[in-house]
């Protein structure tokens, strides 16, 4: 079964989907499916595109920003980089934000209070700067 | 203000966002299989964010589980659930899966009426 989902109107093969049936136990009885038996964890009916929907997962994580002497930025956080990977770094301080794009020259592990992190270089390919959002008063007490 | 100054305030944060190219392979209400050729360790949040057409669903997931697809390289299939930590909007991707089930409810209505003798 295929069915279009979408705007009227739109090319047949932009939205297509089919529907992957599976037995009581989680096997897909698709026939041209690549996908592994899984534990039977699922209840719910899953909906499969005829053609894959492309898209990204952006994930977020902290980091700890130095000046490289030698130009650029150092990060050290728990994930390792991939040499030539273009990534977003954000800077927050003192009601500011900088924003850069960076590409990862450089990664390799290091031990930081007794706990392995990663130490990545990066070459700034563009950067802007903006004035961080006020929703809130910080209240300090005392 | 530069780098150097928002560097040096006391309350600096770096926060550093990768983005991982993926497919969607499937979806359902609880989240969504998604293919990258980038393994993700599980418990790993992010905002995933699919093209439909020309229009683009987003939702909060976290990896459940990651899976190498055997005899396709560095490929992997990773697991994803919805973090219902927003209502989901109109471009939510949880919305999608609503909308889909709609539509076959109505093609199942559409065969049954088109099925019976006149």
């Amino acid at each position: 079964m295929a069915i279009a989902i979408g705007q009227p109107g739109r090319r047949q093969s932009e939205g297509r989907v089919g529907v992957i049936r599976h037995d009581a136990v989680g096997r897909i009885r698709g026939k041209r499916s690549i996908e592994v038996a899984m534990s039977g964890r699922r209840r719910h009916e899953r909906f499969a595109p005829a053609q894959p929907w492309d898209g990204a997962l952006r994930v977020l994580r902290d980091v700890i920003v130095q000046e490289d002497p030698g130009g650029g930025l150092v990060t050290i956080g728990q994930a390792p980089g991939v040499i030539g990977e273009q990534m977003t770094l954000d800077v927050s301080g003192a009601g500011h934000v900088v924003t850069l794009k960076v590409r990862v020259q450089e990664s390799r592990p290091v031990i930081l209070d007794g706990n392995v992190r990663h130490r990545v270089r990066l070459e700034v390919l563009e950067r802007s700067r903006r004035l961080e959002a006020t929703g809130e008063t910080l209240v300090v007490a005392g | 203000m530069v780098i150097d100054d928002v560097l040096a305030a006391d309350d600096c944060v770096g926060v550093i966002t990768r983005e991982v190219r993926v497919r969607l392979v499937n979806i359902s209400s609880s989240g969504c299989l998604i293919e990258s050729s980038t393994r993700l360790e599980p418990g790993t949040a992010g905002d995933l964010r699919i093209r439909v057409g020309s229009d683009i669903y987003a939702d909060d997931v976290r990896v459940a589980r990651v899976q190498q697809v055997q005899g396709a390289g560095s490929t992997w299939h990773v697991g994803t659930e919805f973090l219902w930590t927003t209502q989901p909007g109109t471009r939510s991707l949880r919305r999608v899966v609503a909308r889909l089930r709609q539509v076959l409810a109505q093609q199942a209505v559409d065969i049954e009426f088109s099925s019976r003798p006149m």
